[in-house]
């Protein structure tokens, strides 16, 4: 004799509702990766802007460097 | 920032699946060297150009589809590279009014037009196998491509594979030196010798050498004798097999790239009436393209049209089409089999309780679907989050790689620094960190 869950299991195969949970699955996990990705990327965006804008007086002493 | 765009619309055919590969293959290491391959996957150019041309097809698109091109264009301009490429053979259909809006769209970046064609007499049978993927049912010996002034909704025509036809609209107002003709050799001694070309086209030669350029090539040309079977199975397939949506589905990807691509690939030869309707054509094309000035990159002489080697779909025996339909039964049967398996329901008629199993299954249909729908909905609208933080991250590490350059760059003495690279950074920074 087969469990309810079992029964239910049986009715959606076929019909893309075990596909479709399945690939929610995915991609909410796919989502909990990228989010750890972007808060990670937001600490390295800061750096890089204070790194850029530090090498702002360094690249115009080398272009006047290079124009004299 | 965005300074040049290389628009390759075209022509269908002409190896721009090979190209289109060789550009995504390599998209990390162009960016590096500053070329944005424009489209993040190739269905968004193809919907991008559905929607530049205004396609009728568009109405089935999802909104964020159908707002495609718009977002090319985004991409294009918040590139902080020097150039980018955008590739999709299909451009080639548009009107002269629809490229003009393309490129009021791309308005102060120099854009570029590059269009690559081949011998004339080979594009009949390339652009007929590709009508019979959509239901044609014509043989070829009586079939000719669609006439130049046919409308823009005939992808297979002169107007869409003579490059002379494509630059005529792509380039008005261009000048002849930003409107590109790349040949595509007509013997293959160099198996690098069409991205040679291309690359020398949109300036991109100097970054050939570090590319990977050994793509997979996937056959979707079908042999004499399968083409010959695909439009017999034409003459008997009817509703709901129908309208391109069905047919895009089985008869181009589950039978012919599928199946028929898979068995036998015996060239298909043209008859004297078709190769002679391809050399006038070709005639009047190289006319064209030399009298504009236009930059040719190969050499015209790769467009004059050759019959082909192989044989005419009329020589194929029924001997040879019933061999190739057993074989294409067998590997329909493994098709079904192995998808059966990874899902689908086998048939349960036979078995007790049969029935009262499939009605349940029906009634399970039934019901979730609407769910089924809304959870597609729901997963499109998040995967295109997930996307767009995706490319917020991609392009933050492409800023962290141009600040090592920069970095490298100050570590060397004054006279070997590049100007070009310190230039460019110092603009970026004042226009995005100050």
């Amino acid at each position: 004799m087969k469990s309810p869950a079992g029964l239910l299991r049986q009715a959606a195969d076929g019909t893309g509702l075990t596909d479709a949970l399945r690939q929610r699955q995915a991609v909410e996990s796919l989502a909990v990766a990228v989010g750890e990705n972007a808060r990670l990327a937001e600490l390295l965006e800061d750096q890089v802007a204070e790194l850029e804008r530090s090498l702002v007086p360094v690249l115009e002493a080398d272009q006047r460097a290079r124009q004299r | 920032m965005t300074e040049r765009v290389y628009l390759h619309v075209g022509t269908p055919k002409s190896g721009t699946t090979y190209l289109q590969r060789v550009l995504d293959q390599n998209r990390e290491r162009l960016a590096a060297a500053g070329v944005l391959v424009v489209g993040q996957r190739h269905v968004d150019r193809v919907h991008a150009a559905l929607v530049l041309r205004e396609d009728p097809r568009v109405s089935t698109l999802s909104a964020r589809q159908a707002q495609s091109w718009q977002r090319l264009v985004a991409q294009i301009r918040a590139w902080d590279g020097p150039s980018a490429v955008l590739s999709y053979e299909l451009f080639s259909a548009a009107t002269r009014e629809q490229a003009e809006r393309a490129l009021a769209d791309l308005a102060g970046l120099d854009v570029h037009v590059v269009i690559t064609a081949r011998d004339f007499g080979k594009m009949v049978p390339s652009a007929w196998q590709e009508r019979l993927k959509f239901g044609l049912t014509t043989p070829l010996g009586q079939w000719r491509p669609a006439r130049e002034k046919a409308g823009p909704r005939r992808e297979w025509g002169w107007r869409t594979m003579d490059p002379a036809s494509v630059a005529e609209r792509w380039g008005a107002s261009l000048a002849p030196d930003h409107v590109h003709v790349v040949t595509v050799p007509r013997e293959r001694r160099d198996p690098d010798e069409l991205w040679d070309r291309f690359a020398a086209a949109c300036d991109l030669t100097s970054t050939s050498d570090d590319l990977n350029l050994g793509v997979g090539l996937v056959n979707e040309s079908l042999g004499v004798t399968a083409a010959e079977l695909l439009r017999r199975v034409n003459e008997r397939i009817g509703p709901p097999i129908e309208g391109s949506r069905e047919q895009a589905k089985w008869l181009r990807d589950t039978l012919a790239h599928g199946v028929l691509a898979r068995l036998g690939s015996e060239p298909i030869q043209i008859n004297d009436r078709q190769l002679d309707d391809a050399q006038r054509q070709a005639n009047r094309s190289v006319q064209r393209v030399d009298e504009a000035g236009y930059d040719v990159r190969g050499d015209l002489d790769d467009l004059a049209p050759s019959r082909g080697a192989g044989r005419s779909p009329e020589d194929v025996t029924d001997a040879e089409l019933l061999d190739t339909a057993l074989d294409t039964i067998v590997q329909l049967l493994l098709l079904v089999r192995e998808r059966s398996q990874r899902g689908a329901p086998a048939d349960d008629a036979d078995v007790p309780g049969g029935r009262l199993r499939r009605a349940a299954r029906a009634t399970a249909q039934r019901t979730s679907a609407p769910y089924l729908r809304h959870r597609a909905a729901a997963s499109e609208r998040r995967i295109a989050e997930l996307e767009e933080i995706v490319a917020a991250d991609r392009a933050l590490h492409l800023r962290v790689a141009a600040l090592q350059d920069v970095v490298t760059e100050l570590l060397l003495p004054l006279g070997d620094r590049d100007a070009e690279i310190t230039g460019r950074a110092l603009r970026r920074y004042h226009r995005d960190s100050v």
